[in-house]
């Protein structure tokens, strides 16, 4: 009874604490897939990060206002006006076009609507002016008859989002950028969640109502699941701290797989074997969950964490709590299936057989994201009318920001040198300036008739305002270039990279996993029962591949993931049919319904990476149980 | 202090009248080619000039400066949208579409545009005032946040 009471007050406690450090869920894809080790990879998660920020705005229609505060940038120019200058202004001055220069900057001065960046006692050519319309050019471009504008506008939350999405409504306005499929990713999970849970609870009262003839057997049952969750999220907060939608999504599985200890609990009590199978059964589930922690994905780490923790929440809560409850009556319906032993045999390896000659494998990250089709509308249209560069990046090194700068200005792409200068460039650029003073300036001055008392100075790049935008760390910057180039490099690659690594490392892990399990069976069993129990899952994980091989399903980490899971599922069907009682197996045939029936939902879901996991759990697990029901012998069943 | 809240509560109207009073007041304006003539404030200077205007309804407006130098300024393109927008709606008497960027007031043959802080232009325009005639605008000056003064006289 002490046992049980503080059991129940430090799962208090524990919970208290977690809710206090939880923080709102994470919604940005990028961050599902990457947890930065490598320089390369933390440069790779800094670029993305930087283009995550950004929605491109387009339309016929008028574009909503651009919110963003530059009044720091325009001081700068403002202040130093000659010391930045745009290409063309800089050939003129080569060329000394100076009487072509003052023209331009008489018809400056004169337009009835001119705006000038700098004031014009101290910038009479209005350099500052030229250099920031040449920045700002009003990007519209004709298509198919209509003219389209851009504007590209940085987000710093999801209700500026929301926001700009509501001003967009039913204008000839699209949206495209990854802050766009992040947020519309994340309300079609919240919903899909929402399904989930919802078919989830209606499948568990109609399996109450078969096998306990009472749907009051829902309370405990709902009561281990809310625990269970508790337990997962909790132990995930305090880990993690911010959680991914996508692991809650996941989590979802948690209803299907906690029902089962508890299913156990009320077919087994009274069985000595009960404790030594429902603690098997969760050391192997949890181990196997547990082995996603090394497949360094977020989104997958956390997964491993919530649903490992949530089913110990779940084992915790059979053993100290559920005992309170009163055993509901349970029927014993006899369930057998008749499969044709040879021909299930015969199907099962012709299929991995067939299927080892078609596996082809993909780890080609836009495979694993499929937009919405007015997401994926809207970025077609972009690339038609605005034909973006690549997003190829080139990383330049220097001891500080003005050397990286003058690396800068030798390379043809976009960085931090289209808006500030190295200071020899700035040299460059003053110096081509006072010959223009020395040589034009009188005459402008009788022109105007006014005198102008000018003077200039160097600027240090290093506290140039934008520089946290395009320096990945003091050393380094990124420049966007048009076209592969040596060194260059594009994010999605070298993502797809990065999955096709951990691919191969889960592959490697996968054997030496199961021999761990083995192991550990053996330890539990002994070695001919861990044989027994260990050959249908076995199979479930060949089998797996093999279909999916067949149907031409190109297997990617999630796919390779899954297979870890399905050992860790099936498992628990070899152990409590080996040393479970007759009864037990009405126990194992419910856990096998709701755990399938959890990750074929999931398989429905939006995000390919859930439903890859879902797919593959889902046929994994149906054939270890049905493979089961022919290896698997327990002392009290005939087959 | 009672008198202070009492004026502003006279002169509030003045300075958010509304639309369908102002519309009925201004003439609509048609395509014109006349004389212009500028000054314009700036960092504490003076520069004037003169030229030809031309306003070509639904295209937009041109200033030919002839005098001190030979320029060219045209708010008839795709790239000054904005520019054009407000031209039209104007000429157009559209002030509707105006409304959502623009407080108005019109007392005396003088229309007051002030930018409103949602609008674009709020960041770069105080306030543009336009002396309306019998059928043209007879005079503009447009105020900027910088404050650069320009004042347009059309002849």
């Amino acid at each position: 009874m002490i046992k049980r009471i503080l059991f129940l007050i430090f799962s208090i406690i524990f919970f208290v604490f977690a809710f206090l450090s939880a923080k709102t869920p994470e919604a940005d894809l990028m961050k599902a897939f990457i947890n930065p080790h490598s320089q390369i990879e933390k440069n790779i998660v800094k670029l993305a990060n930087l283009s995550s920020k950004t929605v491109n705005v387009f339309g016929v229609d008028e574009l909503p206002l651009n919110n963003q505060d530059f009044s720091d940038i325009l001081e700068v120019y403002r202040e130093y006006p000659a010391n930045f200058l745009s290409e063309r202004k800089r050939t003129l001055l080569k060329g000394r076009k100076y009487k072509e220069l003052e023209n331009e900057a008489l018809e400056g001065i004169f337009n009835p609507l001119g705006f000038y960046a700098a004031p014009i006692d101290k910038d009479p050519y209005l350099f500052a002016t030229d250099f920031l319309m040449s920045k700002n050019k009003n990007e519209t471009v004709e298509f198919e008859g209509k003219e389209y504008q851009v504007s590209h506008l940085k987000i710093q939350n999801t209700k500026e989002l929301e926001s700009l999405i509501e001003d967009v409504k039913g204008k000839d306005i699209y949206l495209t950028g990854t802050p766009v499929h992040s947020y519309f990713a994340s309300k079609k999970s919240s919903k899909e969640i929402n399904v989930i849970c919802l078919i989830s609870i209606l499948g568990l009262i109609v399996l109450s109502k078969i096998f306990f003839r009472s749907v009051k057997v829902l309370t405990p049952v709902i009561l281990s699941i809310f625990f269970g969750f508790l337990f997962g999220f909790s132990a995930c907060t305090l880990v993690f701290g911010k959680l991914h939608v996508l692991t809650f999504v996941f989590s979802t599985s948690l209803i299907g797989i906690s029902l089962d200890y508890v299913l156990h609990y009320f077919y087994g009590v009274g069985d000595k074997r009960l404790k030594t199978s429902l603690t098997s059964s969760m050391l192997t589930t949890v181990a196997a969950f547990l082995t996603l922690i090394f497949s360094n994905i977020e989104v997958l780490r956390q997964i491993a964490i919530f649903t490992s923790f949530g089913l110990l929440g779940v084992y915790l809560f059979v053993i100290f709590i559920l005992p309170w409850f009163k055993i509901p009556e349970v029927r014993n319906l006899n369930i057998s299936f008749k499969f044709p032993r040879k021909l299930f045999y015969l199907a099962i390896f012709t299929v991995i057989v067939l299927g080892v000659f078609n596996i082809k494998f993909e780890d080609n990250l836009k495979n694993l994201y499929v937009p919405p089709k007015h997401l994926l509308e809207a970025e077609t249209l972009y690339q038609k009318v605005f034909t973006p560069q690549a997003g190829e990046f080139l990383l330049v090194k220097g001891a500080n920001v003005d050397e990286i700068l003058e690396k800068e200005e030798s390379i043809e792409g976009f960085g931090l040198k289209d808006f500030v200068s190295s200071t020899k460039r700035q040299n460059e650029n003053l110096a081509l300036v006072e010959e223009l003073y020395n040589k034009d300036l009188v005459e402008l001055e009788s022109k105007l008739g006014v005198k102008f008392n000018l003077s200039s100075k160097l600027y240090p790049a290093e506290n140039f305002p934008l520089n946290s935008e395009f320096m990945l760390d003091n050393t380094t910057s990124f420049v966007m270039v048009p076209k592969k180039t040596d060194g260059s490099f594009n994010i999605a690659d070298e993502i797809s990279k990065i999955l096709k690594k951990l691919r191969i490392t889960s592959m490697k892990l996968l054997p030496l996993v199961f021999g761990m399990l083995f192991i550990l069976l053996s330890c539990i069993y002994g070695l001919k029962k861990a044989l027994k129990i260990s050959l249908s899952p076995i199979l479930g994980v060949f089998f797996t591949v093999g279909i999916l091989s067949l149907f031409g399903v190109k297997l990617n980490l999630f796919h390779i993931l899954g297979l870890f899971l399905i050992l860790g599922f099936s498992l628990d069907y070899s152990i409590f049919r080996l040393n479970g009682e007759e009864k037990s197996k009405n126990a194992v045939f419910i856990s096998f319904v709701s755990t399938a029936v959890s990750f074929l939902l999931l398989s429905f879901t939006s995000f390919k990476l859930i439903s890859s996991l879902g797919l593959t759990i889902f046929i994994g697990v149906t054939v270890s149980y049905i493979s089961s029901l022919f290896m698997i012998k327990s002392e009290h069943e005939k087959i | 202090m009672r008198i202070f809240w009492v004026l502003i509560f006279i002169a509030a109207p003045v300075f958010a009248q509304h639309l369908s009073e102002i519309a009925s007041q201004i003439p609509q304006f048609e395509s014109i080619r006349c004389k212009f003539k500028q000054e314009k404030q700036v960092s504490g200077m003076v520069f004037k000039s003169s030229g030809d205007f031309v306003f070509e309804k639904d295209k937009g407006v041109t200033f030919y400066t002839t005098y001190p130098v030979k320029s060219t300024a045209s708010y008839t393109t795709k790239e000054y949208r904005h520019i054009n927008n407000v031209i039209n709606a104007i000429s157009n008497k559209n002030y509707s579409k105006l409304e959502k960027d623009f407080e108005f007031s019109f007392d005396n043959q003088l229309l007051k545009l002030i930018p409103k802080p949602a609008s674009q232009a709020y960041n770069h325009l105080k306030s543009l005032e336009i002396t309306v005639g019998e059928t043209k605008i007879d005079k503009i000056v447009i105020l900027l946040c910088d404050g650069t003064k320009t004042s347009i006289w059309f002849q």
